[in-house]
């Protein structure tokens, strides 16, 4: 009983990271048309800025804190290029585009960063396991389906309640008819991509004590985060809150009982997915 | 013609000085042109970095000279790609003519170049890959490695842990060719000497996630675990042993490279206690190795890791080689028999191939990763003799 | 001006026979590689279809061949055909599922189709595909174990097949899938059965990069799993695309021009991905300008 207790807490914990990841990637395609195949490297970069911000600050809160807004520095840069490729029917340019981005961003971090494995620890408040009774779960993983909770709940109220929220639905709906309505698509457009890419790097730095910093790991989280995305329904914060959840169970229970066939379900439910529902779970956006 | 006294002196100056100048101009022979195939990006950059770095330092301290020739390499990346390691073999073979080559760091690498090694009988010096099957059934005269196999690492920590640790052990291991190997070594010795498995949990290689793994093994309440996995695995499972609260009361027992320097130094604490056999530590108390990690220190400013070790005896085996055939490595048969000759004492012990199989033969140590002082480090807990690879 | 481009052509493939040695079996690799473009190249010029999936027929093309000539090299008489059968079984299987799909969509589908079948060679049957550290040994045809004769009959056979593939383009079937790319619904409200022609453009896309696979195959002497992987997807698919993807000579020339890339690179710069990264930025913004321009020419030879 308590077993499969534990394999749930496991699936939703990593559900909370690849949420954070995907929502941003979802954002970013509804808004822009544009599937933004250099998210894994946000996330990566979240990470190895957090490592940085923790060796130097010593707290892994204020790292958190901060993470964020340097990753959303960086991103004013890139959506400045990722800008040139926005708009429907560009497939092919845009997987070459953000690929190539993908590689450019790889290989500066290894630059900056090394190749070894790097490895930020968790909080000490959080660092020991909570037990109940003959129950025991490390808190750290709680600590993230706790902020993955968070962060949908926000994302959706940020979304139904405010102007901001407002324009990007208007904005990824009908882009014309809200550019004739007068919503400024272009920085709406910038907005959300600054969004998705804070909320990528800070699944990076929460991820961090769960998983290692090592060249790779953008696009280990990319496969993933596309496999979310596109089963949940490209375009849509929830789509990718479904998704999410999910990939993440079925991953943990594919390793919890079959481990060497756990990627290979999560990969085969994502083709049935596709095959009977060509555009994800909640129809996402065209 | 007659010469006059004067004359004669200065012809005999000048025969005598051409004569001279002239050996020294043959002295100053064609550079020793060494082929090495590492990874320098991709997930292994930094192994290949630290054994790159090792034989850097050993050619330094031999003021880069082999049998009187200047050594020369030659780099190329193998990335973390089989195919790609073998394009840049043949390129170094076909194109730059090197004499001999060395490297390798991933066993797939090292299968997909041997059959290519073999036939064009080029002389590789494996500082790496560690599958057991090299020197076994795919061995090959011209192959030698100085490194380890998984076999001879793992296998003599079972009787180990057996008589010191623990009885009843669970294992888990990443799922591919070399976890599996390595486990099998542990299981024949550990169950040879009365200990019993309660469970085999294997996950895949570069899994983000333990928490099953950790789970199974919780279940079965074992009296220890042993484990092994590497790189980012290693790092992953080791933080979170330690969130699931094993880290204090169920010892963890592992093959070396599971808690490595480079991994202590990613999870700190979280490695602390933790055993592992393997053929070196950083601070085995052996004269040689004292003064490898000090001078490794001083050129690049890090802890030597078993792999920069690694590198450093490689170096010191082809130089020895070269030196003992006064550097004409042309002919190969002569250059293996050289190499199966070469014995030294070095960081991890006495180094010498097995004529048999052209595996290095050594010690192995086992460690535990304590606090010694100003850090973790693994400290030498047991030497457990010479261990020479079946073949 | 055809006649010297074709002149041109067989000078350049014979060139490294003069070369020897590494070019030699650089391009003997290319050759291979080129075939995998192609068939990626071909899958887009008649349906307008982008795949990241094939890998799966590439890297599975070798594997059968991998798997069937390591016993014996005489196998290849078997190995040949049922390497090309998965080509065109595990397409159309790929197809039927998926073309439903269109852009993006398709694309991920594509995707995930492929790394089940990597995951399944790499983790889930090791015991026959040889897991992690793939197969080696495997042996080239009988009569062209030599790298000068093996270069030579996969010459031969990428311009062989590049000749179908011009044939093909002005046959009637490549005319039917022509108008298929350049409007899908009006061929549809014309009364044909559009899936069916998608599925048979899948299908010989899908045979030709198996032949591609079972070509590495014997040139390098192993197959490994990363064959199989969505970075030889990808490869393919920029390969394609430097060649610049419409002409028939497209993904021999992307090929080519990847595999020097790479090979010069490396020597220089452990960096090189920033500049392939760079480089497929490039090449993306260059399509795109250029597609700004008339695109519904209609395609000729």
């Amino acid at each position: 009983m308590e077993f499969y207790a534990l394999v749930v807490l496991n699936g939703l914990a990593y559900a909370a990271l690849l949420f954070l990841l995907a929502s941003g990637l979802s954002l970013v395609y509804g808004v822009g048309r544009v599937l933004h195949l250099a998210h894994g490297g946000f996330f990566m970069l979240g990470g190895y800025l957090g490592y940085t911000l923790y060796q130097r600050l010593g707290e892994f809160w204020w790292a958190l804190l901060l993470v964020p807004f340097l990753a959303v520095v960086v991103g004013l840069g890139a959506e400045r290029l990722v800008r040139l490729v926005y708009g429907p029917d560009r497939a092919l340019e845009q997987v070459l585009f953000t690929f190539g981005l993908a590689f450019v961003i790889a290989d500066l971090t290894r630059l900056l960063w090394g190749a070894q494995v790097l490895g930020v620890p968790a909080p000490p408040q959080l660092n020991r396991p909570l037990i109940l009774g003959s129950f025991f779960y490390p808190l750290y993983p709680l600590f993230l389906i706790g902020v993955g909770a968070a962060v949908a709940l926000g994302l959706w109220a940020l979304l139904r309640f405010t102007p901001f929220g407002v324009q990007v639905r208007a904005a990824a709906g009908r882009p014309s008819m809200a550019e004739a309505l007068g919503v400024p698509t272009k920085t709406v457009l910038q907005r959300t991509y600054l969004l998705g890419v804070a909320l990528a790097a800070l699944g990076g730095f929460l991820g961090a004590p769960r998983i290692a910093l090592a060249p790779g790991l953008d696009f280990t989280m990319l496969i993933l985060s596309l496999i979310v995305v596109v089963v949940g329904g490209l375009g849509s914060v929830a789509g990718a809150l479904y998704g999410a959840l999910l990939v993440g169970l079925a991953d943990s229970l594919g390793q919890a009982f079959f481990p060497r066939f756990s990627l290979a379900l999560v990969f085969l439910a994502m083709l049935f997915v596709l095959a009977y529902r060509p555009e994800g779970l909640t129809g996402g956006r065209r | 013609m007659r010469y006059t006294r004067r004359q004669l002196v200065q012809r005999g100056l000048a025969l005598g000085m051409g004569l001279a100048l002239g050996n020294r101009v043959r002295a100053q022979r064609e550079a020793l042109r060494i082929g090495v195939v590492l990874p320098y990006s991709g997930v292994y950059a930094q192994l290949g970095e630290d054994i790159t770095n090792g034989m850097l330092l050993y050619f330094e301290e031999v003021k880069n000279q082999a049998g009187g020739r200047p050594i020369q390499l030659i780099r190329e990346d193998e990335t973390a790609d089989p195919a790609v390691a073998l394009r840049k073999v043949t390129k170094l073979v076909e194109q730059d003519r090197v004499d001999l080559l060395t490297g390798l760091v991933s066993t797939a690498s090292a299968y997909a170049v041997r059959d290519y090694v073999h036939n064009t009988r080029n002389v590789l010096v494996v500082s790496n890959a560690g599958g057991n099957a090299l020197t076994r059934d795919r061995k090959s005269p011209y192959i030698f490695r100085t490194s380890f196999t998984s076999w001879q690492v793992s296998f003599p920590l079972g009787r180990w842990v057996a008589e010191r640790v623990a009885k009843r052990v669970a294992i888990v291991a990443a799922d591919y060719a070399f976890g599996r190997e390595s486990v099998a070594a542990f299981k024949e010795s550990f169950l040879a000497a009365g200990g019993q498995v309660v469970d085999e949990v294997y996950t895949p290689l570069g899994s983000t996630d333990y928490s099953a793994a950790i789970t199974r093994l919780v279940r079965v309440r074992p009296q220890a675990v042993y484990g092994f996995l590497a790189g980012s695995d290693a790092v992953i499972f080791l933080k979170q042993y330690a969130q699931f609260g094993l880290k204090g009361s169920v010892p963890l027992t592992t093959t070396g490279f599971t808690v490595e320097e480079d991994v202590i130094q990613a999870v700190g604490r979280d490695a602390e206690g933790a055993y592992s056999s393997l053929h070196w530590a950083v601070r085995l108390a052996v004269p040689e190795n004292l003064r490898f990690v000090q001078a490794y220190q001083r050129r690049f400013n890090r802890v030597p890791s078993v792999y920069s070790m690694q590198g450093y005896d490689t170096a010191r085996v082809i130089v020895e080689a070269v030196n003992a055939l006064k550097g004409e490595v042309a002919n190969k048969e002569k250059l293996v028999e050289a190499l199966e000759g070469v014995r030294f004492r070095g960081p991890r012990g006495l180094f010498e191939f097995d004529p048999k199989t052209h595996q290095v033969v050594q010690n192995i140590y086992v460690r535990q990763v304590r606090d010694v002082g100003g850090g973790l480090a693994n400290a030498v807990v047991a030497d457990l003799g010479r261990v020479r690879d079946p073949g | 001006m055809k006649g010297i481009l074709w002149v041109g052509i067989i000078l350049l493939g014979l060139g490294p026979l003069v070369l020897g040695g590494y070019p030699l079996r650089l391009a003997g690799e290319a050759v291979a590689w080129a075939m995998g473009a192609t068939s990626l190249a071909f899958l887009y010029r008649t349906t307008g279809l982008v795949s990241l999936g094939h890998a799966a027929f590439f890297g599975g093309g070798a594997y059968v061949a991998a798997l069937l000539t390591r016993e014996d090299p005489a196998y290849y008489f078997l190995a040949l055909p049922l390497a090309l059968f998965w080509g065109v079984a595990s397409a159309v299987a790929l197809g039927w599922l998926g073309l439903r799909s269109h852009g993006i969509y398709f694309l991920m589908l594509t995707l995930a189709f492929a790394q089940l079948i990597y995951v399944l060679a790499k983790q889930g049957f090791p015991g026959i595909t040889g897991g992690d550290d793939g197969l080696t040994g495997i042996p080239r045809p009988p009569g062209l174990e030599g790298q000068a004769a093996y270069y030579l009959a996969g010459l031969g056979l990428l311009l062989g097949v590049l000749a179908l593939y011009q044939a093909f383009l002005t046959s009637p079937l490549g005319l039917v899938l022509d108008a298929l790319r350049l409007n899908e619904r009006r061929l549809e409200a014309l009364g044909w059965d559009v899936r069916r022609y998608k599925l048979l453009a899948f299908a010989l896309s899908g045979a030709l990069a198996a032949l591609g696979g079972v070509w590495l195959a014997g040139q390098r002497g192993f197959v490994h799993p990363h064959d199989l992987a969505w970075t030889t997807s990808g490869q393919l698919l920029v390969m394609a695309v430097v060649g610049g993807i419409r002409p028939v000579y497209a993904g021999t020339l992307g090929a080519v021009v990847l595999i020097l890339l790479e090979a010069t690179l490396s020597a220089y710069t452990n960096l090189w991905n920033l500049f392939l990264g760079i480089f497929l930025m490039v090449a993306a913004l260059l399509r795109l300008r250029r597609s700004k321009g008339a695109e519904h020419v209609p395609s000729g030879a």
